[in-house]
């Protein structure tokens, strides 16, 4: 029997894990409270319709919030361990080829008057996300499980 | 590296960790690693990268081949 093996049911994190964390949450929060505001204000506007202050509050709201987003993820990459580096890059490779994949679909599409640019580019968008979540737990389930 | 099939390599980190009484937690805070890699290095589901196995070598005070031996060695000395 492999006593080395064994190890407490739920271990305690590291500290590097507590740390990188902690980075995350600092700018994740925010942004997601941001996005649920821009959602939720958004519901109120059509195309169309006149540039209000509001309108253009709740835009800017959409952008930091995405800037946000993407800066927790840049921290999280230059805190990441060497295993965690190459997971996350080959979740973004996988997430990268289903975005050019859809892209190239969609500009086919287009190019036959088919489908809604702007529902294209929303639905792109939210598989890539989507795909980029999944890549990033399956890669980190392969490497440690 | 996320090793291959045909690129195993063995190592004795579980038991050097339990002969301090070290938990992967207490192992990974004095590298500065994860949890996760400790756990990936010591299942060989990940090979670590050339300092990092100087840095393993040189917190329990051994070679880095006292610890990391690849499958073909192992197989050709049993």
């Amino acid at each position: 029997m492999n006593i080395a093996h064994r190890t407490a049911p739920k271990e305690r994190a590291s500290s590097h894990d507590a740390k990188q964390r902690q980075a995350e949450r600092q700018l994740t929060i925010p942004a997601v409270i941001l996005l649920s505001i821009s959602v939720i204000a958004s519901t109120n506007y059509r195309a169309g319709d006149p540039i209000t202050a509001w309108a253009i509050v709740w835009s800017a709201a959409y952008v930091l919030a995405f800037a946000l987003l993407m800066a927790t993820v840049i921290r999280g990459h230059a805190r990441a361990d060497e295993l965690q580096k190459i997971v996350q890059l080959r979740a973004a490779a996988v997430s990268f080829g289903v975005t050019i994949s859809g892209l190239f679909i969609a500009a086919l599409l287009h190019s036959f008057n088919i489908g809604k640019p702007s529902a294209m580019i929303h639905s792109i968008f939210t598989v890539s996300i989507l795909t980029w979540l999944i890549a990033t737990q399956w890669f980190t389930r392969k490497a440690t499980k | 590296m996320v090793h291959s099939e045909s690129n195993k390599v063995t190592n004795t980190l579980p038991v050097l960790r339990s002969s301090r009484k070290w938990s992967q937690a207490d192992l990974a805070d004095k590298l500065n690693v994860s949890r996760q890699t400790i756990n990936a290095l010591e299942t060989g589901r990940y090979d670590p990268s050339l300092p990092l196995a100087f840095k393993i070598a040189q917190l329990f005070g051994v070679s880095i081949e006292a610890i990391f031996t690849p499958d073909e060695i192992n197989k050709r000395s049993s």
